[in-house]
């Protein structure tokens, strides 16, 4: 994961950077609605990017970002309604109206994604009105960014807040607001919101909320600075000396793959790589891996194309309610490099710190005996 | 033009959301980022009885990080007490007395007495554990034996009459030459889903709230906080996209949940709960222990004359809920005569719940072990026993069954199992490293259930479909089985149609548990997918642009996406085509499904034949399993892989009823002394052997429109008993009392 | 969990300093009892010295022919050294019965060395128990005691010594070896541990603030012909109700010399001695198996839920000893 304040946005693509100006490009239909990104200037935009394919709470997440810009003052970015018009969505702003093309075709343009470095993965730009990128967050699929981080980001693009008076409250967006998440999710990529920030006129926080407080850091207790790398990006976090590396991914990365089933090393759900090997994360203290190498398993894929582990427990059914699944996976990728005999029975008895209560052995185990066999194969 | 053609019903298509499952990306209850987020810890009693006299906070107050101690001193008074609620014999999971900080009293060890809310976890933790807390402690009732004499008779028996009686149980006797008569006990058992209960809350101003929260009913969760907080139930939105297991557990709402929504109104900001996995053996229910007396009783060539079930469960002190054990026992075999009954013993416990086939899962290891002490008796195969009492009309209402296949669950399950190769005396196999070698079996079975259910279809103009239905996927498939079903009913492929579950914003729908979301979910889904395309056809045909036009429906059909003319299907148009000319934002249709008469008219229940082979080390006495097979008739399967799947999961389910689970209650204080993963045992990796299952073809045209039985607790009934019965014939020894550890046979 | 601070050790000497003087203090090896027990408030030191950066590391043989485990090699990587699967394979044995793959991996020798009983009503800080608080009583004599101890019980405890690994080290004979403020000191480890008495809570001969830098097994010629059985609840991950650690010299049908070390048993790693003369001198086979099993036992004594225990002891020994007779020294 790739912070853009913090650890320069996109090291790869210096393009990316904050300070560059945001890549153009155009969003095609079918039947000729288009629209380019610098059709929007003169407007804050953020873009978001979500790999093809399906996500429940995606609808969620988006609608998490909606509200932050709702509370937010002076960014009138809210979203109060919703419809569509022939090839068009037509937004309606709390200050402003605006047309999008209709992009519900799961068609992708993954060029698109690719200009912005985001195949396969999660990504966040915040563009202020002059179409240069102001903040930028990239990250494995189910890793959202912090919310305090963005909400710094949107208070940079916001303008400066002038006399406050109360505001009335904002009309839920019930069904309206699902359908247009519901017909944008599968796209390559949404671009949720859009407002003219020119237009603000003073006015306090939206929704009956009052307005954020600042990022917050963890008040009292000592903390210490340390850096965790994951996925073999550096974390720069300032933690309490208490917490343990399944809380410190999970509560202040935000990389919730990684599940806490029982948090005394009794069932496995917790487990990661550390320099390679497997291990509980739930016993394991963060301020202790300073130099270590912690994979999880946000960091298995390659973009799109799922770690063979992954692809095998999706194919042999390796899983039902998914919870003790990212630990079974990673301590099966674990076993890979272990001493572990040829039979079932080894992998049963090598398996046996990871509970499944859903009872999926049978197919956790066909599923890691492919992936071996495929392995001897591929080596002889 | 309303039969589908079913392309992908049936197929075992991949999950839908394994990808996600599989990457890390599929969010649960305690995983939504929300800002300024901040963290609830609960605080539990150490006593079973009494009140809280005092609690100091002062320290827990200064704790760095503390934003707020709630306890029942300063708690917000909710505006409908639920410690109030109805409770009772009905045991609705949305009826239940909770403990939400509202008075002191003290019912159970480990139950809600205080919540910390901090800026971190590790500082919520921590303030938690300094709270000191005062009782006034009473003298709990722990033990059942000592209880029973308080026993009394529930008004109903889990929707279930609580007693039965037909003919004459005396001449029954009478007639019989063998006769069987046995208690057998199990034990309380806790369903230790692997994701810990967690709700997430967050409150819109005073009067809009959401939780994000684990459950298998997010209606309930609906119903249950407006009625608390007083809302209007528009106000409550409940989310569960993903939920790590339940089991039963998270049907039902409990204190946690509107204790974090008390929590986040109280200091005003979002606020994540979770439960510690020690505080899952208490508040969110478990399986109550039973005590059940069987008696059976048969004439020489196997045929039962008199049967009797009698059962003893426990409840707590303060509300009520039933183990049904006897209801199977109602339905199994032919007893011309029988009685049955239920009764209820008070206990300083929490409240116990549904857990993967309540009733069955008990019962069925009490009748089916004592008809195997009955085969053993009259010196006959137990196949042959069960057999010569097959019930071709359910015994109890002699209404039809819808659809039976135990017969041919036998035969099949003999036959792949080699069941002709046992020989029936106790210790005459070995395995060949010397280990005793037992087979054994019995039947399964569980009621069909539906409820009335609503679904969402939607034709967008780009071809794709979404289709919706509060519903929740427990890891049953039912992201995956909805597809599937929609799919086939719009005739588009899955590829094109997208479901939708988990959220109290999309059509009411019923609680995922007694296994009843693919028959009644899936009725409604798929009437709605009818519905949608019948819609879309009537459009074609009245549009005088549509190659179409003036055409009769029936005559049509559609698949791929495609109407078209089934006698000429080069001729027609897509739903794409359709919906642009007509310049539609959508075509929708939202139904309700119901279940009709069938439920007057027939017996609807699924049955099934389990055989097991275990190995036991003669001096040691530890028992493994060597193979389970398996063989259901359960109506219409949706998913061949993840029906399979469910199936194993039941049977494992069964395997650590069998040899392990036990929920230890210290006898003086009631607190649950293995209340965590270690020393609760559930079965490992290793403790999993071949599992082979077979579904019986079975069509069922009465049960509802799918034709699914539901399969999610079938599994688990009847593979305890036969475990038991394995390890009897293996060793000689008869354990009646759960689980059967080593202990016990050596 | 209570608040501390934490620091990591650069080498021996930085160890030692770290703790003198305080009493809050504790080292941080692999953390799979520390941070456990530290979740649960049963232990709350206030300062933590993580030792994982000391190198000892390495598995090295002893001139005599003995071997040599530094206090940091990892379970798992014991498990499979080349030279204690074929020397000491009832070490390797007993490691791989233990917990599970994802804690081998993390646990210490040193560590293994030092973990606490799982006792209930130790890991429960809201009942009484002597061994966490001394004299508030023993909530495990009259509670609920089917994981507790038969040998070497005391009428203020009866919690078992849960280690796998620490039963093969009592077999096997091996020396701990510490520094502290007095220098190095070679503790045989059957004079290590403390069986509860009057005092549960002092469960090892270590002072305040001794560091345990390595483990050595001596040469026993006959090692090789030894076996670690194991019986519990599970198939795997579960601690033993009983278990058996022995090492048979067996020369033309005669047991010359013989070491037996139970554990799920008894109050700490337990030696049977007793069972060990006993099979001296005797031909090898079910007899001499059986007599030695009853004296190990002998003394034993049960509780409410654990007088299964001294039958599935006995048995488990002969089991032991009838497979560690099968292989070939
Ligand atoms: C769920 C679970 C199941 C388990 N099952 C089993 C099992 O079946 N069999 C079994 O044998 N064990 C089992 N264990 C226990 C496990 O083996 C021990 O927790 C582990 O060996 C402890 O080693 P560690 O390095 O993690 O110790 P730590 O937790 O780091 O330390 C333990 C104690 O030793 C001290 N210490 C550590 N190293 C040194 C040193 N070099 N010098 C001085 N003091 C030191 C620490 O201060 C601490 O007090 C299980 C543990 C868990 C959590
Ligand atoms: S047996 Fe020992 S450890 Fe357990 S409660 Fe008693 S004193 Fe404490
Ligand atoms: S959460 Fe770490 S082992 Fe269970």
């Amino acid at each position: 994961m790739e912070h853009g304040a913090a650890a320069t946005a996109c090291p790869s693509d210096p393009a990316l950077a904050p300070g560059s100006l945001a890549p153009d490009f155009r969003l095609s239909h079918p039947r000729n609605a288009s629209l380019s990104l610098s059709d929007l200037r003169g407007q804050p935009v953020v873009l978001a990017f979500y790999p093809p394919g399906w996500d429940p709470s995606r609808g969620e997440q988006i609608a998490q970002y909606n509200k932050i810009l709702t509370q937010l003052p002076n960014l009138h970015a809210e979203l109060m309604d919703f419809s569509v018009d022939g090839d068009w969505y037509d937004l309606r702003f709390a200050r402003e109206q605006m047309r999008l093309p209709f992009l519900a075709n799961p068609s992708p343009q993954p060029e698109i994604a690719q200009l912005y470095g985001a195949e396969g993965r999660e990504a966040l730009f915040v563009i202020d009105a002059d179409g240069v990128i102001q903040w930028s967050y990239r990250a494995p699929v189910g890793v959202p960014p912090k919310t305090e981080d963005l909400v710094e980001a949107l208070r940079l693009i916001a303008p400066q807040p002038k006399e406050e008076t109360a505001a009335p409250k904002a009309p839920r967006m019930a069904l309206t607001r699902r359908d247009f998440i519901a017909a944008t999710l599968a796209m390559a990529f949404a671009l949720t919101l859009g407002a003219h920030a020119a237009q603000a006129e003073p006015e306090a926080a939206r929704m009956g909320a009052t307005p954020m407080a600042p990022a917050m850091g963890v008040s009292g207790g000592d903390t210490m600075p340390i850096t965790l790398t994951v996925n073999d990006a550096a974390h720069d976090l300032q933690i309490d000396p208490r917490a343990t590396v399944l809380d410190a991914l999970r509560e202040r990365i935000g990389m919730t793959g990684s599940k806490k089933g029982c948090d005394h090393g009794q069932c496995g759900a917790c487990t990661v790589l550390v320099d390679g090997r497997r291990v509980l994360s739930c016993l394991s203290l963060a301020v202790a891996q300073q130099g270590k190498k912690i994979t999880t398993i946000e960091g298995l894929a390659q973009g799109e194309t799922l770690h063979p582990m992954q692809q095998a427990f999706l194919t042999n059914d390796g899983y039902q309610r998914g919870y003790c699944t990212p630990g079974q996976i990673m301590s099966a990728v674990g076993l890979l490099t272990e001493p572990v005999g040829p039979e079932d029975a080894d992998v049963r008895e090598n398996m046996s710190g990871n509970l499944c209560r859903c009872g999926a052995y049978p197919n956790i185990v066909a599923a890691i005996q492919d992936v071996r066999k495929a392995n001897t194969n591929a080596s002889v | 033009m309303n039969e589908t053609m079913d392309a992908a019903v049936g197929k075992p298509m991949d999950r839908v959301d394994g990808r996600l499952k599989v990457t890390g990306g599929a969010k649960y209850a305690a995983e939504f980022p929300l800002p300024n987020l901040a963290h609830a810890v609960m605080i539990t009693s150490t006593i079973a009885k009494g009140r809280v006299a005092k609690m100091d906070t002062s320290a827990a107050d200064a704790a760095p990080g503390v934003i707020k101690v709630l306890t029942p001193m300063n708690a917000p008074r909710l505006p409908n007490d639920p410690s109030y609620s109805p409770g009772g014999a009905s045991g609705r999971p949305q009826d239940r007395k909770l403990s939400v900080l509202q008075n002191s009293a003290v019912y159970y060890n480990n139950e809600p007495i205080g919540l910390v809310i901090a800026e971190t976890l590790e500082q919520a933790m921590h303030a938690a554990a300094l709270v000191q807390v005062e009782y006034k402690e009473e003298k709990p009732a722990l033990n059942m034996g000592r209880e029973k004499k308080n026993a009394y008779k529930p008004k109903a028996a889990n929707q279930e009459p609580t007693d039965t009686h037909r003919g004459d149980i005396t001449s029954g006797q009478r007639d019989a030459s063998r006769r069987v008569e046995q208690t057998y006990t199990t034990p309380m058992e806790n369903h230790n889903p692997m994701e810990p209960h967690a709700t997430t809350a967050v409150w819109d101003g005073d009067d809009r709230l959401t939780v994000y929260d684990a459950t298998q009913g997010v209606f309930g969760v609906q119903n249950v906080l407006s009625r608390i907080f007083a809302l209007p139930k528009s106000n409550v939105r409940c989310v569960s996209y993903f939920v790590g297991g339940g089991f039963g557990c998270k049907g039902s709402v409990w204190s946690h949940i509107p204790l974090a929504a008390m929590a986040a109104k109280s200091v005003g900001r979002p606020v994540k709960l979770s439960l510690t996995r020690a505080q899952m053996f208490g508040m969110v229910g478990y399986r109550p222990q039973t005590e059940q007396d069987l008696m059976v009783a048969a004439k020489s060539d196997g045929a039962i004359t008199a049967s009797s079930h009698a059962s003893w469960s426990n409840t707590s002190t303060f509300d009520e809920f039933v183990e049904p054990t006897a209801a199977v026992t109602r339905i199994l075999y032919e007893s011309p005569a029988q009685e049955t009954s239920h009764r209820l013993v008070r206990l300083n416990y929490g409240t116990p719940t549904f857990m993967r086939a309540p009733g069955e899962s008990p019962g069925t290891f009490a009748i089916e072990t004592a008809m195997d002490e009955l085969a053993y008796s009259l010196k006959m195969d137990p196949v042959q026993l069960r057999l010569r009492n097959y019930a071709e009309v359910d015994p109890e209402s002699k209404k039809p069954w819808s659809s039976k296949s135990l017969r041919e669950c036998y035969k099949v399950g003999a036959e792949k199992f080699g069941w002709d190769k046992r020989t029936p005396a106790p210790r005459s196999m070995t395995a060949p490293d010397g280990r005793l070698l037992g087979m054994g079996m019995a039947s399964a079975t569980y009621p069909v259930r539906r409820s009335a259910a609503s679904a969402l279809a939607r034709l967008l103009p780009d071809g794709t479909a979404y289709v919706q239905a509060g519903t929740q996927d427990l890891g049953t498939g039912t992201y995956t089985i909805m597809t599937q079903i929609a799919a086939d009913a719009l005739g588009l492929p899955v590829e094109r149609v997208r479901f939708e579950l988990g959220d109290t914003e999309m059509p009411e729908t019923p609680v995922s548990g007694g296994s009843q979301t693919a028959a009644s979910t899936g009725s409604a889904v798929k009437q709605a997918g009818l519905a949608a395309r019948d819609q879309a056809v009537q459009i074609a045909l009245a549009d005088p642009s549509s190659p179409l036009h003036g055409m009769s429906a029936a005559d049509l059909d559609v698949k791929n996406g495609m109407i078209f003319v089934k006698a000429q299907p080069d001729k027609g148009e897509t739903y794409a085509e359709l919906i642009a000319r007509q310049k539609l934002p959508k075509i929708e249709a939202k139904i309700q499904s119901k279940p009709g008469e069938e439920k007057n008219q027939y017996a609807l229940h699924s049955f099934g034949a389990v055989f097991v082979e275990v190995l036991v080390d003669p001096d040691l006495g530890e028992i493994r399993l060597n193979r389970i097979v398996g063989a259901y008739g359960a109506g219409r399967i949706l998913n061949a892989k993840t029906g399979r799947s469910q199936l194993i999961g039941g049977v494992v389910y069964g395997v650590g009823m069998a040899m392990m689970e036990h929920t230890i209650p210290d006898p003086r204080t009631g607190r649950i002394v293995n209340r965590d993963l270690g020393e609760y045992h559930v079965p490992v990796n290793a403790d999993i052997p071949d599992i082979d299952i077979t579904f019986v073809d079975e069509v069922d045209t009465i049960i509802n429109p799918v034709g699914a039985k539901g399969i999610g607790e079938i599994g688990i009934t009847g593979v305890v008993a036969a475990i038991g019965n394995a390890v009897y014939h293996a060793t000689g020894v008869r354990v009646r009392d759960l689980p059967i550890t080593l202990d016990k046979i050596i | 969990m209570h608040p501390f601070s934490y620091r990591q050790a650069s080498d021996e000497q930085s160890a030692l300093s770290g703790v003198s003087g305080q009493p809050g203090a504790a080292y941080l090896a692999g953390g799979t009892t520390l941070i456990d027990l530290m979740k649960l408030d049963v232990q709350k030191p206030s300062q933590l010295i993580d030792i994982t950066p000391l190198p000892w590391t390495k598995i090295t043989e002893l001139p005599g022919g003995g071997v040599s485990i530094g206090a940091m090699v990892r379970n798992s990587d014991l498990a499979h050294s080349e030279i204690i699967m074929t020397r000491y394979p009832v070490l390797s044995e007993a490691l791989l019965s233990g917990a599970s793959p994802q804690l081998r991996k993390m646990a210490t020798t040193g560590g293994n060395l030092l973990q606490r009983t799982r006792c209930y009503y130790f890991r429960d800080i809201t009942t009484p128990c002597n061994k966490r608080e001394p004299g508030s009583g023993c909530s495990a004599m009259d509670g609920y005691n089917r994981i507790h101890a038969i040998l070497g019980t005391s009428k203020h405890c009866i919690a078992t010594h849960p280690s796998d690994m620490c039963v093969a080290l009592t077999a096997l004979d091996a020396t701990i070896v510490t520094r502290g403020a007095k220098g190095e000191r070679r503790i045989p480890i059957n004079e290590f541990y403390f069986t509860p008495g009057d005092h549960p809570e002092r469960e090892n001969v270590l002072e305040p603030g001794e560091l345990i830098t390595a483990v050595e097994l001596p040469a026993m010629p006959f090692t090789g012909r030894s076996h670690y059985r194991k019986v519990r609840d599970r198939a795997s991950y579960a601690f033993a109700l009983s278990s058996a650690a022995v090492a048979l010299d067996i020369q033309g049908g005669v047991i010359k010399d013989a070491r037996i070390a139970m554990g799920g048993v008894g109050t700490k790693p337990w030696r049977a001695l007793d069972a060990e003369k006993a099979l001296i001198g005797k031909t090898a086979g079910p007899d001499a198996y059986k007599a030695a099993a009853e004296a190990a036992l002998h003394g034993a004594k049960t509780h409410k839920d654990n007088a299964f225990k001294v039958e599935l002891a006995k048995r488990t020994v002969i089991r032991a000893l009838t497979m560690a007779a099968q292989k070939t020294a």
